[in-house]
């Protein structure tokens, strides 16, 4: 045992609070970064030495610098992304479908036209000869018109602009893959040669819960530690350096929009338009197709019963000219597409007088005038079981309480996200207090190393000076 | 649990952000006064607010039908009103003559005013109202008497019906042959009167008498009935106005705010608000830094 020793032991001291003091000023860098999770510097004592039957201490090795991390609570912080993102796009979606039919204001929708135009047919049956309650159910009719016209584009803007957003965050999606991908080897040169490759790491998982918020995926890392990211029930996405990415293809029986499908190496095909429930793709997707699809097809199935009842009636009738057989509104070929090209007939658009009040042909006859009034309170819907108000009022609950749940559901997500991330952080979040009372621990440690490596050099002093 | 400065700030963002869109909702309630802003405020009560206003604007469309029927059926009562003073002042003029000693003059002279009385009940069976013969039927564009009295306009069964309240209807006319001809030939009778007052045949007149009474009854019989309708439509009136004030009321407590608890729910709120900002700003501004030297 020599003095050399000691100053060998406060050397290696100096070395490892150095380095551990270069971890606790990474940390504090990193504080506000996102996904950062804290290290730790591991120290253990060196391998002893045995000098004349003694074992000596051989001071401080600096093991290894520490991911401080939850596997498990990451994975789960990871997965709740999904749910946060297909609820958030699902409820700002939603919350755009009912301002369509929002009527709560006193704005003129479509419910308070359907009012107006069955009242003008009440008016016509009071007056059917006067040619200003004819005018009148014609305008009345013209904003019927209007009303269903710009509610169908109002939603179908909505459906293309949730088709837009996908085929954005596609590109998003295919690019984080690549990120992955590439950091999976990364991290597998780095600890092959046994360290970890914290940094990484953090950044991997940041990038998966980047991806978690627009996919619905799974994940799992092997031995190597790289991660596979698979979807729909196994298939992968990203399987060590390969990626197989995202596309789109549209599709004709549904408006041209947009399926998902990821394509194989082998360029096989899988699509995963409907294998999806979380994550904003998905939520576009079900906005796009089930909630904004079904109130276009209900907003057509009640615009085209509006038109065939009418003309079932009208047609019975006698107009002015005396002519009987006339559509009021064009005759539509099919439900789809009802509330956009539903339009009043070529005769009625030319003059008011081929409005058929009357049943016998006489002036002054009032019958399919009033029949056509009581149009509204008969149960022409839902296959005979509601009116056309109770059909609209549904509709409009309907949008309503879908847009109240999804509310409900993502302030709900965003509570479980928030747990799980406060969890996530106090394992490794970077605290200022923490690493600052490190920071000093460190600093005395290097303090003392010092003043032992001052002791040693006087004693080599104190030796040097015997004569 | 170690308590980083992440969490500090996220918990406090995000309890400060929870306390204002709750204050923001309760402001917007009580800035528009509504309960409901959009369907997902209340979907039930979307629903039923929609159907309220549909039987609102269903009600104000009766209110309308009914004061067009009640024009209808005024204007038939004037007219009714008119041919029976006109009736009454023929066999009034008829019983003077009848069985008198009037001379040639007087017969001369009542047969003109029978002239007159027979062209003013022509005309009243003419009545239109708002440019429609009432006694038409549906030919309410045709003159449905001429100035022999011929009936020329739809027949009885022409029914011109008015939806009155929900689903009921009133038939608002009656047509000219029902009411004129139907029984006794009113105009006929009294042409008949004034040619056996022309003639000065005493037998003639007297047998005209038991007629013109017929005719008046006949007329008194058709305004009475006529009378019935607007009785209809009194009640209908009355109803009308007690739905719409109750469909008011529903609608109002569906959609409106209760002020008084949505205030007190407000100022609540408010206190909850500046309370997370107070201790917000408190715990926000510990740092561990200032105490190191």
């Amino acid at each position: 045992m020599g003095i050399l020793d000691i100053m060998r032991i406060s050397v290696a001291s100096l070395n490892a609070n150095q380095t551990a003091m270069s971890v606790v000023s990474h940390n504090v860098a990193n504080m506000n970064t996102v996904g950062y999770s804290r290290q730790e510097s591991v120290m253990s004592p060196a391998i002893p030495r045995e000098d004349s039957g003694l074992l000596l201490g051989m001071g401080v090795e600096l093991d290894s610098i520490q991911n401080v991390e939850d596997r498990f609570i990451a994975y789960n912080l990871t997965m709740s992304y999904q749910d946060l993102g297909f609820l958030s796009v699902k409820a700002t979606g939603l919350n755009q479908v009912q301002e369509v039919f929002n009527e709560s204001n006193d704005a003129e929708g479509l419910s308070a036209v359907m009012n107006d135009f069955w009242n003008a047919w009440s008016d016509l049956a009071s007056n059917p000869e006067s040619s200003s309650a004819r005018e009148s159910l014609r305008g009345t009719a013209n904003i019927l018109i209007n009303e269903f016209n710009t509610a169908n584009t109002r939603l179908k803007d909505l459906a293309d602009a949730a088709n837009m957003e996908i085929s954005y965050i596609i590109d998003d999606a295919n690019a984080k893959l690549d990120s992955i991908a590439e950091l999976n080897v990364l991290i597998r040169q780095a600890e092959l040669a046994g360290t970890t490759a914290s940094d990484y790491r953090s950044e991997r998982q940041q990038m998966m819960q980047e991806l978690s918020t627009l996919l619905d995926y799974n994940y799992f890392e092997d031995e190597t530690g790289m991660v596979t990211i698979t979807v729909s029930g196994g298939l992968p996405l990203v399987e060590s350096e390969t990626v197989n990415h995202l596309e789109l293809r549209a599709d004709a029986t549904n408006y041209g929009y947009y399926n998902v499908v990821a394509v194989s190496s082998g360029g096989q095909e899988f699509d995963l338009t409907d294998k999806m429930d979380g994550g904003e793709i998905a939520g576009h997707i079900a906005v796009r197709d089930e909630y904004i699809g079904e109130m276009r097809d209900k907003l057509d199935e009640l615009a085209y019963t509006i038109v065939q009842e009418v003309n079932n009636l009208h047609t019975t009738g006698f107009n002015l000219s005396g002519a009987t057989g006339v559509n009021f509104f064009a005759p539509l070929a099919s439900v789809d597409g009802a509330a956009g090209s539903i339009q009043l007939d070529a005769a009625i658009e030319t003059s008011a007088d081929n409005i058929a009040a009357s049943l016998t042909g006489s002036v002054g006859d009032n019958q399919i005038a009033n029949q056509i009034n009581a149009l509204s309170d008969e149960l022409t819907m839902n296959g005979g079981s509601a009116t056309f108000q109770d059909y609209f009022s549904s509709m409009v609950s309907k949008v309503g309480s879908e847009a109240q749940n999804a509310e409900l559901a993502y302030t709900h997500a965003e509570a479980v996200n928030s747990q799980l991330y406060n969890v996530r952080e106090s394992i490794s979040g970077v605290a200022i207090e923490e690493e600052m009372s490190n920071l000093i621990r460190f600093q005395q440690a290097y303090q003392a190393a010092a003043r032992m490596l001052n002791a040693a050099s006087q004693m080599i002093d104190v030796l040097n000076s015997i004569e | 649990m170690r308590i980083t400065n992440n969490v500090i700030f996220g918990n406090t963002t995000r309890y400060i952000s929870q306390n204002q869109s709750e204050y923001l909702k309760l402001e917007e309630a009580l800035l528009t006064g509504r309960r409901i802003n959009r369907p997902s405020d209340d979907p039930v009560g979307s629903a039923r607010s929609l159907n309220v206003k549909k039987t609102l604007s269903a009600l104000s469309q009766l209110e309308r039908n009914l004061s067009q029927a009640e024009g209808f059926i005024e204007q038939t009562d004037l007219a009714l009103g008119n041919v029976v003073d006109r009736l009454q002042r023929a066999i009034e003029l008829t019983t003077d003559i009848n069985g008198g000693t009037s001379g040639a003059d007087e017969y001369a002279s009542a047969a003109t005013e029978l002239d007159g009385i027979i062209a003013e009940v022509v005309r009243n069976a003419n009545m239109k109202y708002e440019d429609r013969y009432i006694f038409s039927g549906y030919s309410t564009q045709t003159q449905p008497f001429d100035d022999l009295g011929v009936y020329s306009g739809g027949l009885s069964g022409e029914e011109i019906d008015m939806e009155i309240a929900d689903g009921q209807y009133l038939t608002v006319n009656m047509t000219g042959d029902y009411v004129f001809q139907g029984g006794t030939d009113v105009i006929q009778t009294l042409i008949d009167t004034r040619d056996a007052i022309a003639s000065g045949d005493q037998t003639l007149i007297a047998n005209q008498l038991p007629l013109l009474n017929d005719a008046l009854n006949q007329i008194l019989n058709r305004q009475a009935e006529n009378g019935t309708k607007s009785n209809r439509i009194d009640i209908a009136v009355d109803d009308v106005a007690a739905l719409e004030e109750a469909a008011t009321a529903i609608l109002s407590d569906v959609e409106d705010v209760d002020t008084v608890e949505y205030s007190t729910r407000f100022a609540q709120q408010e206190q909850a608000l500046q309370a997370a900002m107070l201790v917000s700003s408190r715990v926000l501004s510990q740092n561990f830094l200032d105490f190191l030297v």
